[in-house]
Order: C-alpha cells, then sequence, then structure tokens
C-alpha cells in the first residue's frame, strides 16, 4: 500500500482570495466577445498560469490550456469562478512568479463576471431545492404558530446538520429512525398541550346495574334509569358472551346514557366477558340507559357459528342461555371542567363544538382536521387526505374515547406527517416551473421567519395575490418581532455567534466571562443587525459604524459609562475604537482560544465570513508555529508569526490572514480593549494584498469599505442567497448573485434591497431543473 | 428470576439474577438460530465502540515492545487493572482517510468518517457519503433481539460546521447505518435513560403505554402510506431525502411492534437522570453507567460513544489548564504541550477504566462477567494532531467478545495494515458472517482464539 501522507501537492490555488484591488481601469478591449477570449484571456493564462496549470500538472485541480476558444471557456463556469477569486484575491500567481499588472487583473476580472457569469442568465435554470426538512428552530416556530404554545419540543431533537454555513440546507439534513422516534414523541406532546382531554382521575367509580343482569337480544335493546347529573362520564361497560367462542370478535354496541348516542368497539376479551370502555355525554333531562348490538351485523357475525359448551366457572347467572348478557356499568365522572376554562389553543384548534351523536361528533372533527391539516401541511388539504386523517379520530372515537382525545390522536397523524415535516415542492411533470403561491408563501415564511405562512399570506396564496403583493409582504414580515427568527439564525449561522454557546474561557484569566456577558455579546450583534434591517441602512455599516447597541455589562466591557440596568439601547461610538461587527465582543470571544487571542482564528474568519474566501486547510508536515528554537526565542505571538511566515508554503495563505487577525490584538480573547499583551506592547499595523497599509483596527475597517465592498457584498448575498433558498449555490446561480449585488450598490447599499431582490428572483420563485434533466 | 437490578449490582457489580432476551434465546430452537449467528451458547457478544478526537500523543501511547502486556505505556495506565483484557495494535492505519488525492481537506472529519467505517468520506458539504460502520453491521445482525438495535452516544453538543469542502457531519459522526444515513448520538443522559428504561414515558401509566403504542402504530401506518403518496409526486432526488423518513417509520413501527416492556429499575437506587451534568467528568462517567446498564439488561449490544467531537476544542480546566484540545493537539512539538495532551488522553482512558472496572463486575448468569462477553474497542481516527495524520492509529481493545480474542498483548502489526482488518476481526468474532469490511484485506492474524 502505497504511503500517501507527504505527497499531495499544497493546494495553491484555492478558494482563497481578498478583494483589495479597487475597482479601477475599464474591460480595455474592443474586440468582440467572440474574440475576446482568445485575443486577450489566452495569452495571458499562456504568460502567467499554464506553467501549473497545464492539464499534465493541474496544480489545485485546476486546468487553463484545454478550452479552445471562448464557448469552450465559458462552459466551466466552476473554474472560473475559483480562478476570480484567486485573481481577485491577489493570491495567484503565487508571489514568487512573475506577476501580471493591475490592469491585465482586472481584464481576467471583468471577462468573468462578464462573459461567464452574466452571459449565464436565463440560459440554464438553477437546480430545485431538495426536499428540506423543518430543522429544529423551524419545528419549534412553526408548532408555536400552529397550535400557540411555546414549547421548544425541539430540545431533545438531534442536531440539525449544516450544510454551506446553514442548518436549513435541504440535502445536507438527514433523517434517522430517532428522528421518526422523537417526531411522534413531540406530536403527542404538542396535542397533549394544546388540547384538553376530559379526565375523571380520582374520582369514585359508580355502578348502575348493581347485581342485576339484562340478557341483551340481538335485535332489541335493553334500557334502564339512571340518575347521572348532566356532564361527561367515562363508563366501563361489560357484556358477558355465554356459549359463544372467545375467538368471536365482539359485537359493536350502541351505547347511551340519554339523547347522545354512539357505537363503540370493545376494549378489550377476558375469557366470556367483552369490555367496552367509552366517553358519554349527559346532557339536562337524560335518565335512561340504552344499550344494543350496532346495526348491520348478523347472528353469526355476533354470535359464531358454533355454540360451545359453557366455561367450567364461568358465570353461573346465565346457565346455558347462550348469548349476550349485559353485565355490569361502572361510571366516572362528571369530568370536572378545567379551572379557568379551556385554554386558547384549545379553542383554536376544536373551533366548532361537536353536535350530539357519532355524527355529529364526525363532522365535528372533520371540520377541524380539515382547518388543522390546511395550516400544518402549509396548503389546503383535499378531501381524501382528510378522510385519511378522519380514519384515525374515527379509530380512538370507535373505541370509545373522548371527542378531544380522537382528535389529539388524528392530529398526531398529521405532526407527523412528511407534509408537516417536510416543505414539499412536488416534481410531477418535467422541467422547471413556477412555484405555486403556497410554496412561494412557504419558502418566504421560512426565510424571514423560520416558520410557517400567517393567516395573510395564507389567505394571498388562496387568492392567487401573493406575487403581486410581495414587496409589500417582505416589508411587512420583516417589522413582525417573527423576524427575530430570521436575524438570529441567520447572523447567528453567517457570523458564526452559535459558537459562542460552546466557548470557554480560562475562569483565571478572565473571571468576567459568565453567561450573563456571552448572551448579552450575542444580543449586541442581533440587534445591530436587526437595527439595520428595520431601518434599511447601508450594509457596509457591518464593516464600519458610529454606533452599537449595549447594555450595563456590556457597556462596563468596553469602558463605557453612564449606562445602567439590563435594557440593550443605542450608544454612539464617536471616538471609541470599535465599529462595526468585526470589534464587537461576540466576534472578537468565538474567534479566541480559551485563554488567548488567536490572530489566525480571527484573520481566517474575516476571510471567510466577511470576504467569502476560505483559506484551505494548512498543508501536511508542515511544522507549526512554535517548533525550534528561534521560535522559542521570539518574543511576542506577532514575531513567532512573522517566523512562520518565512515558510513559503505558508505564505500565501497566512500573509492574508495574519495582518487581518494581527489588527484586532488590540482585544483581548473576550474582547475588551488592551494595549499590551503581557510585557509585548501590541502593534496593530500591517499591510494587505495590494500594498494596503493601514494603523490600527480603525484602519482597517476603513480600508475595508473603500476597496473591499464588492467582495463583502457579494460575500453577503451569497449567504443571504443560500439561506433564503435552503441549498447550496452553482454557477447558474451567480447571474442572480451579481444582479442582486449591483441592486445593492445602486440602492447605496441598503440592506432590504439583496432581500427584495432575492425574493423576487427566479432562483427563489421557480422550483429549478435537476441536473441531467 | 426478577426483573429488579440492583444499583449496587450496576455500580459497585455485585451481580444480577436478571430475566433478559438472550436467555429466552437459550430455548433449542433458538439455540438453532444463535448457532448460525456465530454465538452457540452463552450470553451474547455486547461491542462497544469509543472515539476520541484529535488524536493523542503517541510516545506515551504504544507499548515498548511487542507480546505479552506487562508494564502499560503511561497514557493507558489507568487500565493496569484489566491488563489481562486488554490488546494494543501497532501499525494500524486507516487510509481510507487520507486525501487520496483531494487536494483540501484537514482530516478530522476523515478521520472520524472512516474510524468505524473503513471507507472515505466523500468530499462534499452536504451530500454525505462514507460507509455502514461496524457497529451499525452488528446492530443490523443482532439488533432485532434486543429492544433497541444500537445505542449511539456522545457528551458534547453535535454541532459542527463545514471545514475545507468537507460537511461537519463527518466531525460528529461515527455510526452510519449506511453510508448515506448518520446515525446521530445522544448527548443527553435523561434522553438515553428515557430510550432505554422508560419507553419514552416516565410520566405515563403503563396502562396509557399500551394504549399510546396502539395509536402510535396506527399514526405510523397513516404516516407511512402519506409518505408513499407524497414519494409518486416528487423527484428522485427528493425521494432518497424521503426514504430515510420511510426507512425511519418502519424501524420505529417495528420496534413498538416488538416491544417488550423495558426492564424495571424502580427502586434500585439508579435514578432517572435529570439531564445534562454541568460537570463533564460527572457526564461522561453517567454515560458510562449507562452504557453497563443498557448492556447488563441486554437492552442493546451495539453501542458507540463519541466522548467528545472530532476537532473539538474544549477545555479540562479541572486538569490544572485551560488550553483547548484542538488548539493542544497543534503541539508543534512544545514539551509543554505534549505533557497536556498527556494528561487528555490519560483523563480519556481513565474514563474508559470507569466503565471497564463495572462491566468486570457485573456478572452474567452463566458466572463469567459483563466485560467477558465484550469488546471495547477505544481510539482516534487521528494518530499525530500535529500533523492530522491516519498512520499508525492509536488504538486499544478490551475484553475477548466472550473469550473469542486472545488478550493481554501487545500486537505490532506491519506499518500500514488496514485498520479495517482489525474492525472485521471483531466482526467475524462476534458472530457476524462477514469476509470483508470496508477496505480490509484480512482479518488480523493471531487475535482470534
Amino acid at each position: 500500500m502505497p504511503f500517501r501522507l507527504g505527497n499531495r501537492p499544497f493546494a495553491r490555488l484555492s478558494a482563497i482570495a481578498l478583494l483589495l484591488v479597487s475597482a479601477i481601469g475599464s474591460p480595455a478591449d474592443g474586440a468582440s466577445r467572440e474574440d475576446a477570449y482568445r485575443a486577450e484571456i489566452l495569452p495571458m493564462l499562456e504568460q502567467y498560469c499554464i506553467d501549473c496549470h497545464a492539464e499534465v500538472y493541474a496544480e489545485g485541480g485546476i486546468i487553463l490550456d484545454r478550452f479552445a476558444d471562448r464557448e469552450a471557456a465559458v462552459g466551466d463556469a466552476e473554474t472560473w469562478l475559483r480562478v476570480l477569486d484567486a485573481v481577485e484575491g491577489r493570491l495567484m500567481p503565487p508571489a514568487d512568479m512573475p506577476q501580471p499588472t493591475v490592469e491585465e487583473l482586472e481584464a481576467v476580472v471583468s471577462w468573468i463576471e462578464r462573459d461567464v457569469i452574466a452571459s449565464r442568465a436565463g440560459s440554464a435554470a438553477p437546480p430545485p431545492v431538495v426536499l428540506r426538512r423543518l430543522n429544529r428552530q423551524e419545528y419549534d416556530n412553526t408548532i408555536r404558530d400552529l397550535i400557540g404554545l411555546d414549547l421548544g419540543l425541539s430540545a431533545s431533537f438531534p442536531q440539525d446538520e449544516i450544510g454551506f454555513g446553514f442548518d436549513n440546507v435541504g440535502s445536507a439534513l438527514n433523517v434517522s429512525p430517532i428522528h421518526v422516534e422523537k417526531y411522534l414523541d413531540a406530536a403527542e406532546r404538542a396535542l397533549d398541550a394544546a388540547i384538553v382531554a376530559p379526565s375523571v382521575e380520582g374520582l369514585a367509580p359508580a355502578e348502575l346495574i348493581g347485581l342485576r343482569t339484562y340478557p341483551l337480544p340481538l335485535g332489541g335493546s335493553v334500557e334502564f334509569e339512571h340518575a347521572l347529573k348532566p356532564g361527561r362520564y367515562l363508563a366501563d361497560f361489560s357484556l358477558v358472551r355465554v356459549r359463544v367462542a372467545e375467538s368471536v370478535p365482539p359485537p359493536r354496541l350502541v351505547i347511551g346514557f340519554g339523547s347522545d348516542r354512539r357505537t363503540v368497539e370493545a376494549a378489550r376479551v377476558q375469557d366470556e366477558t367483552v369490555v367496552y370502555r367509552y366517553w358519554l355525554n349527559v346532557a339536562e333531562g337524560d335518565d335512561t340507559v340504552h344499550v344494543s348490538v350496532a346495526p348491520g351485523q348478523s347472528e353469526a357475525e355476533v354470535l359464531g357459528t358454533e355454540a360451545i359448551t359453557a366455561l367450567d366457572g364461568g358465570d353461573q347467572r346465565y346457565g346455558d342461555d347462550r348469548g349476550l348478557h349485559v353485565d355490569s356499568m361502572v361510571v366516572r365522572g362528571p369530568a370536572p371542567d378545567g379551572a379557568g376554562g379551556l385554554p386558547e389553543s384549545h379553542r383554536r384548534i376544536l373551533f366548532v363544538d361537536p353536535g350530539p351523536g357519532d355524527e355529529g361528533r364526525i363532522e365535528a372533527a372533520r371540520r377541524v382536521i380539515e382547518r388543522f391539516s390546511t395550516r400544518a401541511f402549509r396548503r389546503p388539504a383535499d378531501p381524501d387526505e382528510v378522510e385519511g386523517i378522519l380514519d384515525l379520530f374515527r379509530l380512538a372515537h370507535d373505541r370509545g374515547e373522548s371527542f378531544e382525545r380522537s382528535v389529539q390522536v388524528a392530529l398526531s397523524s398529521v405532526l407527523v406527517s412528511p407534509r408537516f415535516l417536510y416543505l414539499v415542492e412536488p416534481d410531477e411533470a418535467e422541467g422547471d416551473r413556477p412555484l405555486d403561491d403556497f410554496e412561494l408563501a412557504s419558502r418566504l415564511s421560512y426565510f424571514l421567519w423560520s416558520s410557517m405562512p400567517d393567516d395573510e399570506m395564507s389567505r394571498l396564496a388562496r387568492d392567487g395575490t401573493l406575487r403581486s403583493d410581495l414587496r409589500r409582504q417582505v416589508d411587512r414580515m420583516l417589522d413582525d418581532p417573527r423576524a427575530d427568527a430570521f436575524v438570529s439564525n441567520f447572523v447567528g449561522q453567517w457570523l458564526q455567534l452559535r459558537k459562542l454557546d460552546g466557548v470557554a474561557r480560562d475562569e483565571s484569566l478572565f473571571p468576567g466571562f459568565d453567561d450573563e456577558l456571552r448572551d448579552a455579546m450575542r444580543r449586541e450583534t442581533e440587534l445591530f443587525f436587526a437595527d439595520l434591517l428595520r431601518e434599511n441602512r447601508s450594509a457596509l455599516e457591518l464593516l464600519d459604524s458610529d454606533h452599537t447597541f449595549v447594555n450595563e455589562e456590556l457597556a462596563r466591557h468596553y469602558g463605557i459609562d453612564g449606562v445602567s440596568g439590563g435594557e440593550f439601547r443605542r450608544v454612539s461610538l464617536e471616538g471609541r475604537p470599535r465599529g462595526g461587527v468585526l470589534t464587537q465582543a461576540s466576534v472578537l470571544t468565538l474567534t479566541s482560544n480559551p485563554n488567548r487571542t488567536s490572530p489566525v482564528k480571527r484573520g481566517q474568519w474575516i476571510l471567510q465570513q466577511i470576504l467569502g474566501t476560505p483559506p484551505p486547510p494548512p498543508p501536511p508536515d508542515v511544522p507549526e508555529l512554535g517548533e525550534g528554537n528561534e521560535a522559542a526565542e521570539a518574543a511576542s505571538l506577532r514575531e513567532r508569526l512573522e517566523l512562520h511566515r518565512s515558510n513559503p508554503e505558508c505564505a500565501s495563505c497566512h500573509s492574508q490572514m495574519d495582518p487581518l487577525g494581527f489588527a484586532l490584538e488590540n482585544f483581548d480573547a473576550i474582547g475588551r480593549w488592551r494595549d499590551s499583551d503581557g510585557d509585548s506592547p501590541i502593534d496593530p499595523s500591517g499591510e494587505l494584498a495590494g500594498g494596503l497599509a493601514f494603523d490600527d483596527a480603525e484602519g482597517l475597517r476603513r480600508i475595508l469599505v473603500e476597496s473591499s465592498a464588492k467582495k463583502f457584498s457579494r460575500t453577503l448575498v451569497e449567504h443571504l442567497m443560500t439561506y433564503a433558498l435552503g441549498r447550496g449555490l452553482v454557477p447558474d446561480d451567480y447571474p442572480t448573485v451579481e444582479a442582486v449585488r449591483e441592486r445593492l450598490v445602486e440602492d447605496d447599499h441598503r440592506i432590504r434591497s439583496i432581500l427584495y431582490g432575492i425574493v423576487e428572483s427566479d432562483n427563489f420563485q421557480r422550483r429549478g431543473i435537476a441536473e441531467g434533466t | 428470576m426478577g426483573n429488579r437490578i440492583d444499583r449496587r449490582a450496576v455500580l459497585r457489580g455485585m451481580g444480577a439474577a436478571l430475566a433478559l432476551p438472550w436467555m429466552e434465546s437459550l430455548s433449542p430452537a433458538a439455540r438453532a438460530a444463535d448457532a448460525a449467528t456465530g454465538s452457540a451458547s452463552g450470553p451474547p457478544v455486547r461491542m462497544c465502540y469509543w472515539y476520541v478526537p484529535n488524536g493523542v500523543h503517541l510516545p506515551s501511547w504504544f507499548p515498548d515492545r511487542d507480546g505479552p502486556l506487562i508494564d502499560l505505556p503511561e497514557t493507558l495506565r489507568p487500565l493496569s487493572f484489566a491488563r489481562d483484557h486488554l490488546n494494543c495494535y501497532h501499525g494500524l492505519i486507516h487510509n481510507t482517510a487520507l486525501v487520496n488525492g483531494d487536494d483540501e481537506g484537514c482530516g478530522h472529519g476523515q478521520g472520524a468518517a472512516s474510524f468505524l467505517t473503513g471507507a472515505q468520506a466523500y468530499r462534499s458539504q452536504d451530500d454525505v457519503r462514507v460507509g455502514i460502520s461496524a457497529d451499525q453491521l452488528y446492530a443490523r445482525h443482532v439488533g432485532r433481539q434486543t429492544r433497541l438495535p444500537s445505542l449511539e452516544l456522545g457528551c458534547e453538543s453535535a454541532r459542527s460546521g463545514n471545514a475545507f469542502g468537507y460537511s461537519g457531519t463527518y466531525k460528529t459522526h461515527i455510526s452510519w447505518r449506511t453510508a448515506t444515513s448518520p446515525a446521530p448520538y445522544e448527548m443527553n443522559p435523561k434522553l438515553v435513560f428515557d430510550r432505554l428504561f422508560t419507553d419514552g414515558a416516565a410520566d405515563l401509566a403503563r396502562s396509557t403505554v399500551a394504549d399510546r403504542d396502539f395509536y402510535r402504530r396506527s399514526i405510523l401506518d397513516y404516516a407511512l402510506d402519506d409518505a408513499r403518496r407524497v414519494r409518486n409526486r416528487i423527484s428522485s432526488a427528493d425521494r432518497l431525502k424521503l426514504d430515510q423518513y420511510l426507512t425511519g417509520v418502519r424501524e420505529v413501527e417495528r420496534r413498538i411492534q416488538n416491544a417488550s416492556p423495558p426492564p424495571e429499575l424502580t427502586g434500585t437506587g439508579f435514578d432517572r437522570p435529570e439531564g445534562i451534568p454541568e460537570d463533564f467528568d460527572q457526564h461522561l462517567r453517567l454515560m458510562c453507567d449507562l452504557m453497563v446498564l443498557a448492556f447488563q439488561t441486554d437492552s442493546t449490544r451495539a453501542v458507540s460513544f463519541m466522548v467528545t467531537k472530532e476537532a473539538t476544542d474544549r477545555n479540562y480546566p479541572w486538569l490544572g489548564f485551560t488550553d483547548g484540545h484542538h488548539e493542544l493537539s497543534h503541539h508543534g512539538g512544545e514539551e509543554e504541550k505534549h505533557r497536556k495532551l498527556r494528561e487528555i488522553d490519560r483523563y480519556h482512558v481513565s474514563i474508559l477504566a470507569h466503565m471497564v472496572e463495572k462491566m468486570m463486575a457485573v456478572e452474567e448468569a452463566d458466572g463469567s462477567t459483563l466485560l467477558d462477553n465484550a469488546v471495547i474497542l477505544y481510539g482516534s481516527g487521528i494518530s499525530d494532531g500535529d500533523r492530522h495524520d491516519h498512520v499508525n492509529l492509536p488504538v486499544v481493545t478490551v475484553g475477548s467478545a466472550g473469550g473469542r480474542l486472545r488478550t493481554g498483548r501487545h500486537l505490532a502489526y506491519r506499518e500500514e495494515t488496514p485498520m479495517s482488518n482489525l474492525l472485521l476481526t471483531m466482526l467475524q468474532q462476534a458472530g457476524v458472517p462477514v469476509d470483508r469490511f470496508g477496505d480490509s484485506t484480512e482479518p488480523l492474524p493471531g487475535l482470534a482464539v
């Protein structure tokens, strides 16, 4: 077996890139597009790239000598998107190779943007979203909006899988048997909490028959008086079958305490005795027990075809009298009404009172199921579906369960149906299609609320007017408190705030770091983003801003005076070193180690989350930071890292990451300001690719706003679009990404324009086409 | 024979007389059936697979010489009392964890993914594919004889992001039901306890549970029908997802149908855990107790346990330092970091020792101990955390699978012997009729009795 380690070529051409090139130069060609690749791009590739990226070397899996002409070249968008990242980030060509001019680089960039990306627009539909199950947040929110109770049932579910940075990507989310087990359990718990079923627990039983027995003739009935008060009762009724084989299925009976009669199935059979257990209503004036064999059952069905001899030890009261005998009826009740009446959730679901008798109950159940399943499935339930669910109601009801309990059973099935648990977008016909209004409503609501559509959206969908009202709906939804879910789920993952939960800090070094501070950190970033969204301000404020939100705890952490209490409020950052998410304690903390800062992690975080160019992993067998005497003698972390960067294999990435991270060294591992790290004074200055120098974090922020707005905007659009669609992006999505980004620029970077752009795109509104179809 | 478990039996191992599923299987008919599975008589084989992330400090892991274990290396010393049951292995590799031509990938996800599968993680952020894992294969084989086919446990939140083009799922799952269906682990001891011993109905009366299960069967029937209707209308890619759901529904349905009541633990002193202990050490020990209970009651025979997730940066302040585990694993040759890594490694092994001790103290009906009838495989899918490599993996086993494995030795194989050969040998000795597993080439020579 060959030993492969160590032979692996270092992936220098990776997705790493950092756009610090200002948008200078113009696509300098008057040539026709057809010629542009051969006339302009190919010669540059030959000059600068093909040495390593010819088919025979294929460094990093990138081959650039295989496209004969423009048509062949633009067909491989994936390659060019990687080239774009590498070139924009000034990562390629490697530093020790001949470098193209800025104009040449820009020509490649604009050729890719124009000929590869923009020309794809409309040429092929992007792929469909893979059947997406609700994730934990979505499950909880949906249950909350469906039944009106916030139960947090998903706490016992397995963690959701993450794809492309988000936990709502259909292709990444799996279901295992344990999920089904939990869904079943959660469904029961939800309905148990939402609907109050009558209970007679603790009430004393009363026998209505005493020691008497009545023969029950097949065509007739047994009736006797009772003196029960009006209310709901649970009755245990025993029928004795004399000289009837135990294997004969017990008959269905009609039983009632007055006008309300019901047909019930036996609960169990024990020797001669058949037990029926059922709930019954006693109305004002009811005073007669009625028992009869339900019609439609023949004598042979009820008694069997063969008489058997009486059981030894059977009840002697019946002698040899083959047939059915009413033996005992024990009731408990009336069931007390719950203190304070029925909860809102109960009244919302059970919005009709059943009429008397089985028919009344079934009709009421049908209406309850129809409404509930339409909401749960997020589209009108068709009559067949309703009948299927009603069968479960009947099953429970026939066993004598109360109306409420039977509804619970039926609706449990709705909550374990795949149409509740997944966002189903059928593909019955070949080819792309527009989503119908119900599907669109669900996409919207799971995007902006992480929950089901509300009544207004459902109404618009039903009326077929959702599309024409889309913009207003987006605004309405963003102004709704449910949009908090969008902020916490999107920002929590894009900026990785969710990592804060797992962050541990050395208590001796950071005694002030507790859960309260941790929560305050997260809150700050969420509120900052929410405010941006509410006020529809420039997305670039995420990079640099003159204000933030703090409570007393965080203000103290930041050294801001005059803030007291747990309430968060907006404060000016005028004259302070902070501004934008890079200098918020949340981000500074989640990118640090338990006992110290990590400039590399911070740099990597900025590359990945802000500039959209995740660095590749370190190559194997590279000595890590700190090895050797030289490193040990180097005093500061910075000096040690600089040594590390002298290794050319490390330099290409670390020369990008490290300056970004060092710019933030004035903030310690929990985001507090500091002037020195131990005895070493902090030097936050640095230089980024392209010769952009800065003095400190403030300078870095300015540079990012000035020179990386495009890269940052594209990254934000990519993340939002991934989250909105619930799938990873493919080259065919990039015309839309670019269109949305341009729209953002035209709208002075106002953040809602991204959301409008995405929601109005075909990518969001159409089903798409699977690859290969 | 009662159905009770004495807490002391669990905690101090005085043995307990339990009516267990495997005893019923000692009827002549079942005996014949058992013979086919290779466990002709006696207690069943329990398989337990432990995973620790980030590799270990290798110099303190491997014994100095081959042959009988006499002095254990520093890291394994907490297992000294069980030396005769221990096997150390040298020279095992997971070739499938190597990046194999991919130019990206950091090795953490691949290491965990291949650990029990001997298969290579497919490079994708969403479309996870690797292979069935050894515990799940064993569960397929014997799982129907117990209340739960298998149990997957872990002690750290399984949340994990993608890294370098590989799904984070690889870092948090060592158990794979199929190549594309990861089996997530449970980290809450209360929920583990409920699955094992309360049927998820700690607060319900037994009669209510019977009623509940009656309706559950019908609800699942409905769900199955409904899923089939949906299935007819969706694309083939969507069907793959829905089929996971269908499999899940069938599995749960089968479980309800065959459910025998869970073993009674009331009044034994082993209380239902309240949740996840704040103290991580307590959490680990409680999980061990639950694993022992699960085996002892024959509630399941296949367990996997991810101590923490791959690439975790968890810290261990009670060891006297607060550096993160992953951070330390990039030791760069620094002696101080080596020392700390050794402490963490040894701590993890001491938790294993805690479980081993309990299993040695549980007496089975034929007089053997629970440990005698088990094999615990313990190790990492990464050898040296600094290099992220998968050569000469740190792996040990404890237990002889009912006397079927020779133990008490350090087995040095030629370099780059597939670790899948060990997985294969264990499966075979536990009675699974397979002649290949993952990228195995042959059973490990000299291991089986």
